[in-house]
């Protein structure tokens, strides 16, 4: 059996003192393409932050591609490919310049990265913007530059923080197939979202997080069948305990009448 | 001149630098497209809080303290001092100007380092990234070593124990000790980022950033106690002890500058996140605001409170006003030393005291505020504003103006009268506290002017805060004056302070309802600027 793609054993990480992350463990294999799934504040990010190397100091063991973190966390940034939850950019570059940088930061040959972000920018729509600044972009158009940035490097492993984030339908039809297509070339894909029947059509398998825990690791169906559920909402619901949101919502909807 | 660049340029960039790059642990091709990508960013405007990367600032401070530096040399020429001390006077100031500078801008430019974010998840190692930091450190030096040192380089030739080439020996001495006090701004930096925690990084840094001023300002008094401690006592008097001492210190010096720059080098990349998100506690204890409901109540409201809110809290909290408010803790230093000592002398008494400066120096700490008060790390979130009714931002400006008035005017005067009473009288003490009260009120009236926006909603600019020094010149000037002519017009005279009071209040009380007025309009044109910069964004992109 191949190593897997990334392996968290018995992880624990803190920030200040106030544990996030209790003992978590799980791997992700090669060509999976995996959701994580969790209520705000569960630590879905901080995970992902562990894996591409932006956070240290946990405790337990995380490997991913086979190397050890945050030790090899240059050589693993070589390799992965990172949508981040907030769209940070430098405003001031255009979309072709921030490419640019990306790309020769991870070492792509030039004529093989002018290639491939001219294929993103037309596959995105964007080749009529590319020389406008990104602080005059939508906030999907930015979105479309995080995606195409991680992808320009052709990375063994994505993860995707909130990917559809800010984009238009086309767009979002676009990613999901885009995800298929990518887990069928092999690439293996963390992709974290609150829109729960987005990723039990993309996802293959999934992390459930809640309060750092990780309560679930299973396929879509095989959770709906162990909680008695027909949805992925519900599952999420049943296993998060989810209180019932319908005395909330009468509760805010009151306190504005008041 | 290109021609120049060009071989400059691959000089630099070629392959010998290369290696010694690769030897340092740095990355070279990632090195030359971050100092590249800086350079860009700069150029665009998007890098205006770091003074290395923003040449116009630069040009403009050089030119002030090259003005600074020739009067200096022409005073210090004037006395006929000896060269070495002509030239050891020179090197302390210069290295005082760039460990000030350099300080606050290494702890701005590592400690808040919203460019790092972005980088953060890119293949680019800790040495790789620190060095392209510093490169905009070394630019400083560029362009601040030649200013500070031309004048008094050429100067020093007039003194009569001096040779030809005493310009050299001073630009290379000034030189030394500039690179000296960059690598130990380094060092400090480092140990920081090894040893603070996150949340309490910035905090450190900023305190790191004053201590120059407080050093400057408190040296009187340290050479005092360090007088009266007499060190030799303590220390054997064998020069062998002296010699071993000296040696083990200068290996600490050592070890904390390499110990310090490898600290720094570490994976700095892989702190960052922890340092700009954790500088902020996982949760802000939550005070129940005494001052909200009385201004509420007696300023106009909601929408008063608002402001005041906004504005009180963001002054606690915003990392870059307090970074920028870091020299005005010096005037304040200097006065509380001396009132410490000198309080009770009653200000209507034939003695002059630090207290006669009082209302003025309210008038100087609220110039520096109203000054960096537009500025803050937040000023993305400008667009939340743009939603508000525009009939709030009345409110809004009058609540700017109640917070700074109640907070940073009337509560003082009213904890200050209580040991002014038990020490002057209560007649002298209210009178005197009125008479401040006024005229810090007149101040804040008219400083509230300079205020050019919404408050905290502007990008820090390296270029404005270099206008800062000569402000801070000439309010001190125009200061002193006031407190001279009202010692020797007014205090004289009880009576003539209850005119001034009489006459005074009803003025502030007029330029305060103008003063939020013009608040409210300078709110207003920022908010029409954004709102033209939007719609102009929307227009292009549907073009």
């Amino acid at each position: 059996m191949p190593d897997p793609v990334v392996k968290f054993d018995e992880v624990v990480f803190s920030y200040d003192h106030a544990e996030v992350l209790h003992q978590i463990s799980f791997q992700l294999n090669s060509g999976q393409v995996v959701g994580l799934l969790g209520p705000n504040g569960a630590g879905k990010s901080t995970t992902i932050k562990l894996i591409c190397g932006i956070l240290c100091g946990a405790r337990g063991s995380v490997s991913v591609c086979g190397l050890p973190m945050p030790e090899r966390s240059i050589d693993v940034k070589q390799r992965i490919g990172y949508v981040p939850e907030a769209a940070e950019l430098f405003d001031s570059l255009t979309g072709q310049e921030f490419l640019e940088l990306s790309g020769r930061l991870h070492d792509v040959e030039e004529d093989t990265l002018q290639h491939r972000i001219r294929d993103m920018l037309e596959t995105f729509e964007l080749t009529s913007d590319r020389h406008s600044r990104l602080d005059k972009y939508s906030k999907g158009m930015r979105q479309k530059i995080l995606i195409a940035a991680a992808l320009l490097h052709n990375p063994e492993l994505i993860l995707l923080d909130e990917p559809l984030s800010g984009l238009d339908v086309n767009a979002a039809i676009l990613i999901k197939d885009l995800i298929a297509a990518l887990a069928g070339a092999g690439k293996t894909i963390l992709y974290s979202s609150h829109v729960l029947d987005v990723v039990e059509k993309v996802c293959d398998r999934v992390l459930i997080i809640n309060k750092g825990t990780l309560i679930a690791d299973s396929t879509p169906q095989e959770l709906k069948a162990s909680t008695n559920a027909s949805t992925l909402e519900d599952v999420f619901r049943k296993l998060t305990r989810a209180v019932d949101v319908n005395p909330g919502v009468s509760r805010i909807v009151a306190a504005m009448g008041a | 001149m290109n021609a120049i660049r060009g071989i400059l340029t691959r000089l630099l960039r070629g392959r010998r630098s290369s290696a010694l790059l690769t030897a340092l642990g740095v990355d070279p091709r990632r090195y030359w497209l971050l100092v590249d990508l800086f350079g860009e960013l700069s150029d665009r405007g998007e890098m205006l809080d770091q003074l290395g990367s923003n040449h116009v600032s630069l040009k403009v401070i050089t030119k002030l303290y090259f003005g600074f530096s020739v009067l200096l040399t022409l005073g210090l020429a004037a006395t006929g001092m000896p060269v070495s001390r002509f030239l050891s006077a020179f090197l302390l100031f210069n290295g005082f100007i760039i460990l000030s500078v350099l300080l606050s801008e290494t702890g701005n430019s590592l400690i808040n380092p919203v460019e790092g974010l972005i980088l953060s998840h890119q293949p680019i190692n800790g040495a790789t990234y620190t060095a392209a930091k510093l490169t905009h450190l070394v630019m400083i030096l560029v362009y601040l070593v030649p200013g500070l040192n031309i004048a008094p380089a050429l100067g020093g030739l007039v003194l009569k124990d001096s040779r030809w080439w005493y310009p050299i020996e001073h630009m290379a001495a000034a030189g030394g000790v500039s690179l000296a006090v960059a690598l130990i701004c380094c060092a400090v930096f480092g140990w920081l980022l090894r040893f603070v925690p996150a949340r309490r990084l910035r905090a450190v840094a900023q305190a790191v950033a004053a201590l120059p001023l407080l050093v400057m300002v408190l040296l009187g008094r340290l050479q005092r106690v360090l007088a009266r401690v007499d060190v030799n006592r303590w220390i054997p008097s064998s020069p062998a002890f002296h010699r071993g001492i000296t040696l083990v210190l200068i290996g600490l010096v050592i070890a904390g500058f390499v110990g310090g720059i490898r600290a720094l080098s570490a994976d700095f990349l892989i702190n960052v996140s922890g340092v700009v998100h954790g500088g902020t506690p996982v949760g802000v204890r939550r005070r129940r605001s005494l001052t909200g409901p009385l201004i509420a109540r007696f300023f106009g409201g909601q929408t008063v409170r608002a402001g005041s809110g906004f504005v009180s809290r963001m002054m606690l909290r915003d990392w870059q006003f307090r970074r920028q408010l870091i020299p005005s803790v010096a005037p304040l230093i200097v006065f509380f030393v001396t009132a410490a000592r000198q309080w009770r002398t009653d200000v209507f008494g034939p003695t002059f005291g630090a207290m006669h400066a009082l209302p003025h120096l309210f008038g100087f700490i609220l110039l520096f505020i109203c000054f960096v008060l537009p500025y803050g790390n937040d000023y993305k979130a400008i667009w939340f504003f743009l939603t508000v009714p525009a009939g709030s931002l009345h409110g809004f400006a009058g609540g700017v103006w109640a917070t700074l008035w109640l907070h940073l005017v009337l509560i003082p005067h009213l904890v200050l009268v209580i040991p002014l009473a038990a020490a002057w009288g209560v007649w002298h003490a209210a009178l005197f506290a009125a008479y401040s009260l006024t005229i810090a009120s007149i101040y804040l009236s008219l400083e509230l002017r300079i205020v050019d926006g919404m408050p905290f909603m502007r990008q820090p600019d390296a270029a404005k805060g270099s206008v800062l020094l000569p402000i801070m010149v000439g309010g001190g000037i125009a200061a002193a004056v006031a407190v001279g002519l009202q010692y020797y017009l007014l205090f004289h005279s009880p009576a003539a302070v209850l005119a001034v009071i009489l006459a005074g209040a009803p003025a502030a009380w007029l330029l305060t309802r103008s003063a939020i007025n013009s608040l409210e309009n300078s709110v207003r044109f920022s908010f029409s600027l954004a709102t033209q910069e939007t719609t102009a964004i929307y227009r292009e992109i549907d073009a």
